[in-house]
């Protein structure tokens, strides 16, 4: 009895399995010719099936035993032309060996007429086990002849058809071929008992993994996920054959015993047992269910997590390029491919433009016009595109425009082509090269890419912002270091003009006595010893007046910025002294206190006396506001690693809230016209550009002290030139 | 009898000029090099005229124009001409002498012979010498 319920079940099995797929490949694209013939095909082997799940649990009623085969064997009959048909689908030829098909399907209808008479079963005897199983007349030996030949010929087509296909076809068929002999050698285990050849039909279960390979032949990867659908149906099919088939077992072989125990309430046993498998059946489904999935998306959810993170890494890199570098290697790391490449939308080009790539041809093309099948197509169905569906789609619906798609896609090197879309817009296009393993892109990977290409664009986006912005502040800082640049002149002409003016008297008084004293000699007749000498002495100073003008105004290294090794006790002197002669017209007094200790530093001469000479004339000023007359202490030395120069005067001072700004550019307290409020900005900005700092103590009315901190040079930079 | 002339200038190579020019010329000056001496200078002397430079350590030539004509109100004595002799053009300082109404305003250098055309002047002598 145990033996005929495997059998029974094995039927079932087939004809479950080519119901559900049968029915969903179907549904999936009932226009392609592939997909309805393998439907027609499954329709036929759940016909066998379900008869077959009949006739060995009823072995004891003749009658419906020889039903059950009549019925199988029409199933049996029109599986060879439905393969037949199916195959020639595969391989594009259904149009042209129609007559074939058409021949295949009359004979069949014949031999299935036929399967109602002693012609094909003479009778219904008793063999091995089985009470009852038919004894073949002589349409069915013609029968099995038809049916080799429906099964010879198509295979024989895909041998000879092989070497010209694309490699996806013959991946296709190779699954195919192997399917067919694994489902129908195991159908032909049904075959000996007919001639008295004591082989057991223990094959019919096969003929539900050759419909399951077949699907996955078919629908592999992108239409649907068929390593996760076949995942849910085979646990379904163990849970439910554990709920429904144990019990049915109890209640047929454990009968028995069950009455034994129960008596004529045996039949609770059964039932007891239906209704606990019932009630924990769904847990038990949903816990395998997960499980197996998480088991068999492994790698996917580890892709999965390596992009997950790179899309969090990508809105922190700022430059475009090296964002698009590194989301190439992180692509043909993660799904580890042959190549990658990223194209950007350039809005003056209006094409996408190559800017990253991995191992990509020297014929990579180095953009893709807007007008191109592909980005038209990405901007309709805003979803990736695979090459293998590409081809696989072009050979069922030949049209030129999948054929151009195929030729551009093949052209870019690329196995699936990513669109990032941000919002409406597509900014760019991610070509994914075939994958090391070979293995075909499949749902999962556009899963994957799904969560990718969003953040790609998002983070595209922003990085251009950011170039674009960063490109504008450039521009207007070049701007603005060009008006600087004019504002510190315009400020040097202001302090040349205050200097003006003590000059200007300097050179006038000797200059007066020389005309003077000549204009009484020209008048005179006699020459006087005492007018030459005063203007010998008027001329002298006139050369020292020149001379320290000339010493101050000095450029030697004008045009450039170049730092030269100085004493800066040499510096500070120079300009005291240059600056002495109109501080005491002023009734200033200048002192001047140095170290001992040459003070030397890396600096530009011009630009370190203009800072001085600024801050005394600075304090010149705030001495007069509040005084006739006052004292500036100058003192320079060293300070650790610093040499110092302190500039300190008895002056009006800087009120408190006022000390924060005042080397802020245009910040002054002087009258309109007396300055642009730029001369200690500039000092800042000098003293700063010489790695140093400068800092004012003041009080109002109690004067003002100027510190200056310049970087003491190294000794190994001593060796260098003085200045 | 020669016009006294007092010459106030810290710059002791204009000072010398200006004696020997002017002592060339008749007159008799008296030279100090700042304000606070030529007021002291005033207390023992009379002068007829004030020859200064407007730009001096402690007392300029605007101050000391102020103090000496103070000085010479609180002494009940005669005010004297002032001619003020510049090294550079500062508007304000010139603005105050022209209020002050000074005699003259010049500018180093100057030519001899304008010099002393304005000296004579400021004396009420050039009519007298035509």
């Amino acid at each position: 009895m145990n033996i005929m319920i495997f059998y029974s079940l094995s039927g079932l099995f087939s004809a479950v399995i080519a119901s559900v797929f049968g029915i969903f490949v179907f549904i999936k694209k009932p226009q392609g010719a592939v997909n309805r013939t393998y439907a027609a095909l499954s329709f036929w082997i759940a016909l066998w099936g379900y008869a077959y799940f009949y006739f060995p649990i009823s072995q004891n009623d003749k009658d419906t035993v020889l039903l059950s085969f009549q019925i199988l064997q029409i199933g049996a009959i029109f599986i060879g032309p439905a393969f037949l048909h199916f195959v020639l689908s595969l391989l594009n030829m259904h149009k042209e060996k129609r007559g074939w098909v058409n021949l295949a399907y009359i004979l069949g209808i014949i031999f299935a007429i036929s399967d109602f008479t002693p012609f094909f079963i003479k009778r219904m005897v008793p063999k091995f086990e089985f009470n009852y199983w038919a004894e073949p007349g002589f349409m069915y030996h013609l029968y099995l002849v038809f049916w080799s030949w429906c099964i010879i010929y198509p295979w024989s087509l895909i041998l000879r058809r092989y070497s010209q296909l694309s490699e996806f076809k013959q991946n296709q068929l190779k699954y195919v071929f192997i399917a067919s002999i694994i489902g129908f050698l195991g159908g032909a285990t049904n075959y000996p008992f007919w001639y008295n050849i004591a082989i057991p039909p223990i094959g019919t279960f096969l003929v539900g993994v050759h419909v399951l390979i077949l699907a996955y032949a078919i629908i592999k990867y992108r239409l649907m996920d068929i390593k996760v659908t076949i995942t849910r149906a085979g646990v379904f099919l163990a849970v439910y054959t554990l709920v429904l088939g144990a019990p049915f077992i109890l209640s047929t072989s454990g009968k028995l015993l069950l009455i034994e125990i129960l008596g004529r309430n045996w039949w609770l046993g059964p039932l007891v047992l239906m209704a606990l498998l019932g009630t924990g059946g769904p847990f038990i489904y949903i816990f395998l269910k997960n499980s197996a999935e998480s088991l068999i998306l492994r790698e996917q959810k580890k892709c999965q997590k390596v992009l997950k993170n790179a899309a969090v890494d990508l809105t922190r890199i700022r430059n475009i390029q090296k964002l698009l570098d590194f989301v190439c290697q992180t692509i043909t790391e993660a799904v580890n491919i042959k190549n990658a490449a990223i194209y950007c939308f350039d809005a003056k080009q209006n094409a996408f433009i190559l800017q990253s790539g991995m191992d990509l041809s020297k014929k990579q093309p180095k953009s893709i016009p807007c007008h191109n099948k592909l980005i038209e197509l990405m901007q309709k169905n805003r979803d990736s595109l695979i090459l293998e569906e590409i081809i696989y789609n072009s050979q069922e619906d030949n049209t030129s425009c999948l054929k151009s798609l195929e030729i551009e896609m093949l052209q870019l090197g690329a196995a699936m082509a990513v669109p990032c879309f941000l919002e409406d817009k597509l900014l760019d296009v991610i070509i994914l090269g075939e994958k090391k393993s070979a293995k075909m892109y499949g749902q999962e990977d556009v899963e994957n890419f799904n969560i990718l290409a969003p953040e790609v664009a998002l983070a595209t986006e922003n990085a251009q912002l950011y170039e674009k912005i960063e490109e504008e502040v450039r521009e207007k800082t070049s701007e603005l270091g060009e008006t600087q640049k004019q504002l510190v002149q315009a400020e040097k002409l202001a302090t040349i003009g205050t200097l003006a003016g003590g000059v200007a008297h300097e050179i006038n008084n000797p200059l007066t006595a020389i005309l003077t004293n000549v204009q009484m000699l020209l008048d005179s007749d006699e020459p006087d010893k005492e007018c030459l000498e005063m203007i010998e002495d008027a001329t002298k100073r006139c050369k020292t007046i020149v001379q320290k003008l000339m010493a101050y105004a000095k450029k030697p290294h004008a045009n450039n910025e170049e730092l030269v090794m100085l004493d800066l006790r040499q510096t500070t002197e120079k300009t005291v002294s240059f600056l002495k002669f109109q501080m005491d017209q002023e009734s200033i007094t200048l002192n001047i206190k140095k170290t001992k200790n040459e003070c030397l530093i890396m600096g530009n001469p011009n630009e370190l006396e203009q800072v001085i000479t600024n801050i005394l004339i600075n304090a010149k000023d705030a001495i007069k506001q509040i005084h006739k007359s006052g004292i500036i202490n100058v003192s320079v030395y060293e300070h650790q690693s610093w040499s110092k120069i302190e500039i300190q005067d008895d002056g009006v001072g800087i009120a408190k809230e006022l000390l924060p700004r005042i080397f802020d550019p245009f910040f002054t307290t002087k009258d309109v016209g007396k300055g642009l409020g730029l001369g200690l900005s500039i000092c800042q900005s000098i003293i700063e550009k010489h790695s140093g700092r400068i800092c004012v103590d003041s009080e109002i009315n109690k004067g003002a002290r100027f510190t200056i901190w310049l970087p003491l040079t190294t000794k190994v930079d001593r060796s260098r030139k003085t200045v | 009898m020669s016009k006294k002339i007092l010459i106030i200038d810290d710059e002791t190579m204009i000072t010398k000029s200006l004696k020997k020019l002017l002592t060339k010329e008749g007159y008799l000056p008296t030279i100090v090099s700042s304000g606070n001496e030529a007021l002291d200078q005033l207390k023992t002397d009379n002068f007829d005229l004030l020859v200064l430079d407007m730009r001096m350590p402690q007392m300029d030539g605007i101050e000391t124009i102020r103090a000496i004509r103070q000085y010479l109100a609180i002494e009940q004595k005669d005010p004297m001409p002032e001619i003020v002799i510049t090294g550079y053009a500062d508007e304000n300082k010139y603005k105050c002498a022209v209020d002050l109404k000074v005699a003259a305003y010049i500018y180093k250098p100057f030519d001899t012979k304008d010099f002393m055309a304005t000296v004579k002047k400021a004396l009420g002598e050039d009519n007298a010498a035509k």
